[in-house]
């Protein structure tokens, strides 16, 4: 027979263990500071060596692609020292379906831009979005991850 | 039951605290290391490997050994059969602690 009081002592562990592996689950700060300037450097790096960067930028782009995926699998969440591979809210459908909307807003910024003459324009972008990703990286992941421990 | 629905029980396997604390964990991630579990309930490699039996013949974790380089990991996965019983099991438990404030309310509105 469980007791009330019991009962809620339940309910209290329960929500410390899920905040524990919350907690686990999260990336370093210095992972969405590093991503920040790399894109950063990367805009940089496209207005002063513009040359360079058509050999190499691709290169680099799958590199990092390559880096995320592999990032998001038991060995790869391992590797890089995170003991728990985050449980995510809602079904993969859903988040390609989010990601692709996300894509499609940054695809017409990027043409709204470019209607408007705006100069430098991956400079501004590189910075924009580093600095997003420096700022606000970590809260928007913890805003997921606390969403995909409720489901 | 309840306009066909089923009454929200509690689950046996999940009365055991440390059970409970090793599902509760499992349930935020998508697939844990062993060690992080052991690590977290504070039990022995040995214990740990006792209670993760006992919750997987009843189907609510998965158990995968691979590799990371040379070294053998285990993970752990919490089911959705995991996920269901644990969601019943919480819900059961809202509805004990809430009785908790019933007689107080009772005696509120007397008053």
């Amino acid at each position: 027979m469980t007791t009330p009081e019991e009962a809620q002592r339940a309910l209290l562990d329960i929500e410390e263990r899920k905040q524990q592996s919350t907690t686990a689950a999260r990336s370093s700060r210095w992972w969405w500071i590093g991503g920040g300037l790399f894109l950063i450097a990367f805009g940089v790096a496209g207005e002063l060596a513009p040359d360079f960067m058509d050999d190499w930028g691709s290169v680099f782009v799958w590199a990092l692609l390559f880096l995320a995926i592999a990032r998001s699998s038991r060995w790869g969440s391992r590797f890089f020292g995170r003991q728990v591979r985050p449980r995510l809210a809602g079904s993969p459908a859903h988040r390609l379906g989010l990601g692709v909307i996300g894509a499609v807003v940054a695809l017409l910024l990027v043409l709204v831009a470019m209607w408007l003459d705006v100069p430098h324009l991956a400079l501004a972008f590189s910075i924009v979005g580093g600095l997003l990703l420096m700022l606000a990286g970590p809260w928007w992941e913890g805003r997921m991850l606390a969403r995909g421990s409720r489901t | 039951m309840t306009d066909g629905v089923p009454e929200p029980q509690l689950d046996p396997l999940l009365l055991d605290p440390t059970r409970l604390a090793i599902v509760a964990l499992l349930a935020a991630t998508e697939w844990a290391e062993f060690a992080f579990v052991r690590d977290s309930v504070q039990l022995s490699d040995s214990a740990l490997s006792k209670r993760l039996s006992q919750l997987s013949d009843t189907g609510y974790v998965e158990v995968r050994k691979g590799y990371v380089g040379k070294r053998p990991r285990t993970w752990v996965n919490l089911s959705g059969a995991g996920r269901g019983a644990l969601s019943a099991h919480i819900a059961k438990l809202q509805q004990i602690a809430t009785q908790v404030n019933k007689p107080a309310d009772r005696a509120d509105q007397s008053g």
